[in-house]
Order: structure tokens, then C-alpha cells, then sequence
């Protein structure tokens, strides 16, 4: 699956936006690490799949219609076997439709369960006067509100991927609180330049978020991203 | 030095006011026959005031149009209504000059797609036959050397900061309320719409004049934001360049799909553009001014967060400064024991604290050798110096004084400069940099010292002083940061 086959399918299904599997995918190409995903569409492909990842597994809804997944009862953590994956398949089909009787759905996302780490946010705009725009941040569900993210215009130098890590506020947080493991800066920072050299080559891409990325001690990768093209 | 293609627009020999106003004692916005004459610039070179219904300004023969004024004009300025400036436009193509300033208004910046139109044609016009042009729907330039000035009443000293203003009125107030702090210019263009000459031109320009060694801009929005930022960082990368921009925006997203969507707006974007440049950015008109003031002083060579407040004014005074000292950024750090114990030598206990803030004044023969413990003691990475120190000059501000004066005159100023001479020679003895903060208002003419003065007397010793100890803090704090965001990019300090 390259580049431009998935972009070619999303216009022809109408869709601006690429979906979770797709995205990881091509992002994974790229060289950024992501949590293995597997798409599947039916329960034989979700066990299939499950045992190709090795449990425990995440299975999350795919539809192009259902933005918040969790909302909707479309996500099951912590599937440890092929009849947890299995019965999961069934309640999540059930939940969204019943939740969003007119969605189109595609499948599920099966996906291994990654450790936790610190949870931060990659991503990217097109600005309308600078033009691409890398931001990152602290992530997770409450983005939006703590705001405490650094934005930089591409192309990116190593200087401004570090110093968009060292203007986070919550700096205290990255570097490990009750316990936790300070994140690894020098992985963070080679995942921004990696999503950073990603945008320049791809001009179709609109907007991207990688939202949560799991900071660790050693390493960071993103568990999930969502990418969003320009309208055709 | 070689000759940047835009030297002619900063200098030229003659210049001629298209629709220039009967009355030449006008004073207000647009009255350039009127500003260039006090300028002196017809001292200079050719200046043509151009006016088909006017026949004479005070006595000075008026050109009926552009074609009959003598050879060569270099600029010309257009007061014109916009429904005649396409046929100006021919004529400074015939009459071969090299730049004009459209004064006038009413083209793109209406929203009015026509008048876009019209703009874009004229610029195309004038890129063809070679002409720059500044504008439409702005001030243009004021340029000490050349004597040309957009307003009355601006000095004709030059200096060393270069503005770039897409708003004629706030480049008019940075020169005014600068001038009242000492600072004087290089060059000050206002661009308006930008539709020829843009801010990354103007930028590339101050990058390499030798004359501006500070670079300020205002600016709303931004045409080729790919050549602004790389004007920018070319820019930053030898002068300091101090950015204000002006007009919060949501982010142009689609549909702000993605958080990062939601999260992008104008001023965080425009914000990171500075950091990534090394450019400081101004969040207010305050700000860039104490800015512009701070990198041509100082403040520039502070290393350090800890603050030694000598500014007097009474215990709560000093608890306010203390804490806004802290809130800002920077510290107040105690001061030894052993330099407490030694200023103990010359203040009394009662009444006074010698810890840090110091709220004391000793006896005025003591008071060099307790600045420079001060100054000195551990910690202390600066002085912030208030005026009202010297309580044996401000006590009896109209009394005659027995070393300034002359004829029994002991002025303010001279109070004030001597103050400010004093603050410089402990900054040369210590090699701890001096900091002012004047309180404005009440205080300052309870003391007898008139802050602007204060202001001005300071800055002409390289001293940078502020009208509040907490805009004094700010300003520091902004500076360190910079500095610290700089990391990577060449030195300059």
C-alpha cells in the first residue's frame, strides 16, 4: 500500500480523511514509529490478526463516520485471546451501528497494547501565510484545554524540533512525574523530523495529529493519528 | 560597501508632491510638502510641490503636473485621489523617476475587488519600467540623512534603529513616544497595503545597512510568508529584529479536523516564526518600544536573573517592585551578610532596609561606596537604579546648586544628568549593568524630575531605563530569553 494508491481510494470513496489504519501505515513506511495496526473486516481477520500482533490486543471501530470512537462504545482494551477478539468484533459492530445507525463502517482496527508512557501530541497544519506548521505537545484527551503545545514551520532543523520539546510548559511532566520515566527527548525529537520530512514530501496532506504518542524512557511511538487531505 | 538596489528609494535627490494641499501650514497626516519643507530637505535637493488648482505655496511657484517639473525628479509622493493615479503613474514612467509613495488610499485594502485589480495593473506597470513603489495607503518614508520626514516635529539627528510599519499611525507613534526616550532613527518606512515593496524586501534591506543596528516592524499580515521568514532569519541572524503583529486570527484550517487544527492561530504561529528565526516578538506597542530600547542599551549585556532594587520610595514601595520583580522572572535575591553589616556602617537601622530591595539613603558621601557594594554583592546580576535616590539634589530640586551651576540655574536636567552619569560610573566600575525605572506621574514631580528627561539622560550614557520596575523586569526577562531561544544561531551580543 503506498501513498498514492490510499490517496486515490479516499477520493474515490468521497473522503477527505484517511483512516486510522491507512494513516499509521503510511507513517510507518515514512520511518515513524507507530503501534502495529492491522485492518480487519470481519471476526476471522480480527483473530487472524490478533495472532499475527500477539496478545493482549486493542480492536477499535473504522468508519469515516465515527470521529470519537470511544463515545460510541467502538473501542475494547486488554483482549487477552481469540474469543476475547472475537466477542469484542460483535459489540463494537452492535454499539456503532446503534449509535450511528447510517455509518458506513470499514472494519476494525486491530492493534497491539502498547506499554503506557507519557502521553504528547505531533502534528501539522497548513498554515494560509507560513504554510506547513509542525506542532507538539502534552497529548491525550485534554489537549485542547491545557493548550500547552510549540508550533514551528517547516522544513525543520534539529535546533527547532528540540526547542519545540523545551517550550512545553509542563516541562515537569516530560521529564516524569510519581515515578514515571522522563521521556526520551532525543527519540521525540527524531519522530518530529521524521513526520516533519513525511509532510514535505506528501503536499496532499492537509492536517495530521498523532494523538496520544507514547513517550519513553528509550523510545516514543505514536498509538494513534489521523491524517487529513486536501480537498479534491 | 556595495550599492542594495533599494538605496535609491532611502535617497533621493528630488522629490516632487503630487496634489500637494494649498495650505502649507497644515500639520496633520499627509501634509509632506509641509514636513519636507521644516525637514530642510529642499536645502537638499529639488523639491516640487505639484497642484493644477494651486498656483503658488507661500510665495514658492506650484507645478501644474508632474511633466513640468524640472529634471530629474527621483521620488514622487501621491496625494492624488485614486481615480487620477493611473495617469501618474505614465508620467513617472515618462519622467523616468525612481520610486513613488502612494499617500493615497481607496485601492485593495477596501475589499473592493476592482480597486485589487487596479492596484495589481499600476504595480505591473511600474515593475516594468523599472519603479518601486511604497504603499498604496500609507506614510512613506522618514529618513534623518536624506531629510525626509512623513510628519512635523520629527528629529532630523539620525540614529540607529530601522522601522518597518504597515500602519502609518503606529510607526508615526513609535517615533514620538521613542524620541521622548532618546532613541533615534534610520530609517522609518510605512508600506501600507504592500503591494510592490513588502516587509521581507524592506527586512533584506536592514539586514545589510550599515546605519540600522536595530530593526523593529509592525505588522498585520503577511503577503509571501515564505519570503518573510526567510527574510526574517536572515535578518535575526545579524541584528536584533523586534516583530509586533498585529490581528489575532483563527487558523485557516478546513474544518480544524485535527487538534492541531484547532490549536493553530495566527499569534502561535506568528510566535513560533520568531522563535524559529531568532527574532524577539513584541506582544504590545509598550513592549516593543522597551524592547527597541533595551537591545541599544544595557540591557543587552545582563546575564543573570538576580536584581539588586535600589530604588527608595518608602517599604511598600519596595515590597510592590519586589514582587513584581519576581512575577516577571527575575529574582531579588538577600543580600550577603557581610555587605548588610558594611552598609550598616553609613545608614541608620531605623527606618530603612538595607537587605534586598535597599530602602535607605546614606549621607550623600557615603552613597558611591554603598552603590558599589550593591553592586558588587554576591548574586546581584544587576542594579535596578531609580532617580529618587539622591536626596541631597532632590530634596531642594530649585535651590541653587554649588557645582552644575551657572547663572544660578540649577535645572532638572542637570540634575538628571548628572543622576544618569553617576548610574554609568558605577556600571564602569563594577561592570554590574545599571538598570533605570522612573515612577511616572506624582511621584517624579514630587522629586522634582521630569521622567522623560530621566529617560533620555540615561539612554544618551547607554543606560535603558524603564517607567515601571515591573516593565524594567519584563524587558530583561524577554532579553535573557531571547538570548537563551538564540542557541545555535550567531552571537550578538
Amino acid at each position: 500500500m503506498n501513498f498514492e494508491s490510499v490517496v486515490e481510494l479516499a477520493h474515490a470513496e468521497g473522503r477527505d480523511l484517511l483512516n486510522e489504519v491507512e494513516a499509521k501505515q503510511l507513517l510507518a513506511q515514512a520511518g515513524v514509529p507507530v503501534v502495529e495496526t492491522v485492518l480487519a473486516s470481519s471476526v476471522e481477520e480480527a483473530k487472524l490478526a490478533a495472532e499475527k500482533i500477539g496478545y493482549p490486543v486493542v480492536v477499535k471501530v473504522v468508519s469515516a463516520d465515527i470521529s470519537h470512537k470511544s463515545d460510541v462504545g467502538g473501542v475494547k482494551i486488554g483482549l487477552a485471546d481469540a474469543e476475547e477478539v472475537s466477542q469484542a468484533y460483535q459489540a463494537i459492530m452492535e454499539n456503532s451501528r446503534e449509535a450511528v445507525p447510517d455509518a458506513v463502517i470499514t472494519g476494525v482496527a486491530v492493534q497491539g497494547m502498547a506499554s503506557e508512557g507519557i502521553e504528547v501530541i505531533v502534528g501539522m497544519v497548513r498554515d494560509p501565510q507560513f504554510g506547513p506548521v509542525m506542532m507538539f505537545g502534552l497529548g491525550g484527551i485534554f489537549v485542547e484545554l491545557l493548550k500547552d503545545v510549540s508550533f514551528r514551520v517547516l522544513p525543520l532543523a534539529e535546533r527547532d524540533a528540540r526547542q519545540m520539546i523545551d517550550d512545553i510548559k509542563g516541562q515537569a511532566i516530560l521529564d516524569g512525574v510519581r515515578g514515571q520515566a522522563a521521556a526520551d527527548k532525543t527519540a521525540l525529537c527524531q519522530l518530529i523530523l521524521k513526520v516533519g520530512q513525511f509532510i514535505e514530501q506528501h503536499p496532499e496532506i492537509q492536517e495530521l495529529d498523532m494523538n496520544p504518542v507514547f513517550a519513553y524512557a528509550e523510545g516514543a511511538v505514536a498509538v494513534d493519528a489521523r491524517i487529513v487531505l486536501h480537498r479534491e | 560597501m556595495s550599492i542594495h538596489s533599494l538605496d535609491p528609494v532611502f535617497h533621493p535627490r528630488s522629490v516632487a508632491v503630487v496634489g500637494v494641499s494649498s495650505n502649507p501650514n497644515s500639520t496633520g497626516m499627509g501634509s509632506f510638502y509641509a514636513s519636507l519643507l521644516e525637514s530642510g530637505f529642499a536645502e537638499r535637493g529639488g523639491l516640487y510641490p505639484v497642484n493644477p488648482k494651486v498656483d503658488e505655496i507661500n510665495g514658492v511657484p506650484c507645478f501644474p503636473t508632474l511633466m513640468d517639473t524640472p529634471d530629474p525628479v527621483d521620488h514622487v509622493i501621491s496625494q492624488v485621489p485614486a481615480r487620477f493615479v493611473p495617469e501618474l503613474v505614465d508620467q513617472c514612467i515618462a519622467k523616468k523617476v525612481r520610486s513613488i509613495h502612494f499617500f493615497t488610499a481607496g485601492f485593495s485594502e477596501t475589499g473592493d475587488q476592482d480597486m485589487a485589480v487596479v492596484e495589481q495593473q499600476m504595480i505591473e506597470k511600474l515593475r516594468l519600467a523599472g519603479i518601486r513603489a511604497i504603499g498604496p495607503n500609507c506614510m512613506g518614508l522618514y529618513v534623518p540623512s536624506s531629510k525626509l520626514a512623513f510628519m512635523g516635529g520629527f528629529p532630523m539627528e539620525s540614529g540607529n534603529v530601522f522601522l518597518l510599519s504597515q500602519s502609518g499611525a503606529n510607526a508615526g507613534e513609535v517615533v514620538r513616544d521613542l524620541t521622548n526616550r532618546g532613541v533615534r532613527f534610520s530609517k522609518v518606512v510605512s508600506y501600507g497595503n504592500g503591494a510592490d515593496l513588502r516587509a521581507h524586501d524592506f527586512l533584506d534591506y536592514a539586514a545589510q545597512d550599515e546605519e540600522s543596528k536595530v530593526v523593529a516592524a509592525y505588522i498585520e499580515g503577511v503577503q509571501d510568508g515564505r519570503k518573510f521568514f526567510e527574510a526574517l532569519q536572515r535578518c535575526a541572524r545579524v541584528k536584533p529584529v523586534i516583530v509586533l503583529k498585529g490581528g489575532r486570527t483563527q487558523s485557516g484550517s478546513q474544518a480544524a479536523h485535527s487538534h492541531t487544527g484547532s490549536l493553530a492561530g495566527s499569534i502561535e504561529v506568528f510566535d513560533a516564526v520568531c522563535r524559529q528565526t531568532g527574532a524577539l516578538r513584541a506582544e504590545t506597542m509598550d513592549e516593543l518600544q522597551d524592547l527597541i530600547v533595551a537591545v541599544s542599551t544595557n540591557v543587552r549585556q545582563v546575564n543573570g536573573r538576580g536584581v539588586a532594587l535600589f530604588a527608595g520610595g518608602g517599604g511598600g514601595f519596595a515590597v510592590l517592585s519586589a514582587d513584581a520583580i519576581d512575577r516577571e522572572g527575575l529574582t531579588v535575591p538577600r543580600m550577603p551578610q557581610s555587605a548588610v553589616d558594611q552598609m550598616r556602617e553609613y545608614v541608620p537601622v531605623a527606618g530603612s532596609s538595607v537587605n534586598n530591595p535597599i530602602d535607605a539613603f546614606p549621607p550623600s558621601e557615603y552613597l558611591d561606596e554603598m552603590l558599589r557594594l550593591i553592586a558588587t554583592a554576591e548574586g546581584m546580576d544587576m542594579v535596578f537604579m531609580s532617580p529618587m535616590i539622591d536626596r541631597s539634589r532632590w530634596q531642594q530640586p530649585n535651590s541653587p546648586d554649588k557645582d552644575d551651576s551657572k547663572d544660578g540655574e540649577n535645572t532638572r536636567e542637570t540634575v538628571v544628568n548628572e543622576i544618569a552619569r553617576q548610574m554609568k560610573r558605577l556600571q564602569d566600575d563594577t561592570g554590574t549593568p545599571v538598570i533605570g525605572v522612573i515612577r511616572g506621574g506624582g511621584m517624579a514631580r514630587m522629586m522634582g524630575i521630569d521622567s522623560d528627561d530621566f529617560l533620555v539622560s540615561t539612554y544618551r550614557q547607554g543606560i535603558g531605563s524603564f517607567s515601571s520596575v515591573s516593565r524594567a523586569a519584563r524587558t530583561v526577562t524577554q532579553l535573557l530569553q531571547w538570548r537563551e531561544n538564540r542557541q545555535g544561531l550567531p552571537d550578538l551580543s
